[in-house]
């Protein structure tokens, strides 16, 4: 038996954002949907809500360490240009309070538990100054992370996807970075071979790690250069 | 509470409360535009009488519950996670009841049950490859050799 093409592309509505990469593969339909799609149906249903409070430098952690996640999307980044530091801030609030005042919390690495997290030597310089660190409960190096974790995870990106699970937060991570490999990609087409953006990524991302709530917000800014060649980015993400 | 009969598509008759068949909105749209309750079979052409048996199932349990929300992008329709417990047990039948189950749904425009029936077979393929999805949906592969080498290149980084 065989659904018509109208109810399988309802299928793919319903579908995690993650499977996107293998959904892609099984025909040139879908494929076609999802990329026709992307930019403008659920993917981009829930708009970033910009923090009201003003990020205030001098009271950000003094070496701001990075997740090993993130670096699927500095990955991207980087082949589009310079890569300006990101800020790591840390804020709990209780469940369902309104008003609350965030307040910062940068010790709270322990949100990773045996996940893995770099740190850099100079903060934001580039990815080859940094340097691999276990961020544990005890300081416990773990040879293997089990990257993974047992919080309810939320993952939101300035320019819309929302990624929830209980997945790793490297794979959660992974998937907003391609979505936005593949916002990018489609710019690229529509815009030609040159590209001369401004991109800036804000990521928002929350822990609900039972009553209480931790949310990370991660600033990921990046001033794209002119690129001549549009295989050369492509050869450079890849 | 009166009732009507609906006839599948192998001719056979079931007795339904009208409540119940109006979880259906072609057939409600239907029983409006007659204005009053018929005394004659309603056919259901599309829907053979053990997916009919499921579908008003479905429907008798779901009889209270609330319309479903006007906004076709809302969330609780996207999220592929949250099927009822219910309904969950209510989908575990073959491929082939699922997807007529899922045909059925549409053509009596019951969205709802549409809408367990997709996120379902949403789940169901989560951590297949292409060629398995392939199979699970009876599709032809139709890119050349060439395209699916440079689509699995492209995607390589993103997956395990």
């Amino acid at each position: 038996m065989r659904l018509p093409m109208e109810l399988q592309l309802q299928i793919l509505e319903a579908v995690d954002f993650t499977q996107i990469p293998t959904l892609i593969q099984v025909c040139t339909a879908w494929r076609s949907y999802i990329h026709a799609h992307i930019h403008s149906h659920r993917f981009l249903a829930r708009r970033y809500a910009v923090h009201p409070r003003t990020v205030d430098a001098g009271t950000l952690p003094p070496l701001p360490g990075y997740h090993l996640g993130i670096l699927y999307l500095t990955h991207l980044l980087l082949a589009k240009g310079e890569y300006h530091p990101c800020h790591i801030e840390f804020y709990e609030e209780e469940e369902k309070t309104l008003g609350y005042q965030p307040k910062i919390s940068s010790s709270n690495w322990r949100i990773f538990e045996d996940d893995q997290c770099v740190r850099p030597a100079v903060p934001g310089n580039s990815e080859s100054s940094l340097e691999t660190r276990i961020i544990g409960p005890f300081s416990a190096p773990s040879p293997e992370p089990s990257f993974s974790t047992n919080f309810l995870v939320m993952l939101e990106s300035k320019i819309g996807v929302p990624v929830y699970g209980y997945r790793s937060i490297g794979k959660l991570f992974r998937s907003i970075a391609y979505f936005h490999r593949t916002v990018f990609s489609s710019k690229r087409q529509d815009e030609g071979r040159e590209l001369d953006e401004l991109i800036r990524v804000k990521l928002d991302c929350r822990f609900y790690p039972g009553s209480g709530m931790t949310m990370i917000y991660i600033w990921f800014e990046e001033e794209e250069r002119k690129v001549e060649d549009a295989r050369e980015v492509v050869r450079l993400i890849l | 509470m009166s009732q009507i009969i609906l006839l599948s598509s192998d001719n056979v008759e079931m007795k339904v409360d009208k409540e119940v068949a109006e979880r259906s909105i072609l057939i409600k749209n239907m029983l409006e535009d007659v204005g009053e309750t018929p005394d004659q079979a309603i056919p259901i052409p599309n829907v053979n009488e053990g997916v009919l048996r499921k579908v008003i199932e479905w429907c008798e349990h779901h009889r209270n519950d609330p319309p479903p929300p006007a906004d076709e992008d809302s969330d609780s329709r996207k999220k592929s996670t949250d099927i009822e417990e219910w309904d969950q047990k209510f989908m575990q039948v073959d491929q082939e009841m699922l997807f007529e189950i899922i045909l059925a749904a549409n053509y009596l425009d019951i969205k709802p049950l549409l809408d367990v029936g997709c996120k379902t077979v949403a789940n169901m393929i989560k951590g297949k490859s292409p060629e398995e999805i392939r199979k699970t949906f009876n599709i032809q592969n139709d890119f050349t050799p060439e395209e699916e080498d440079q689509i699995r290149r492209e995607n390589e980084w993103a997956e395990e």
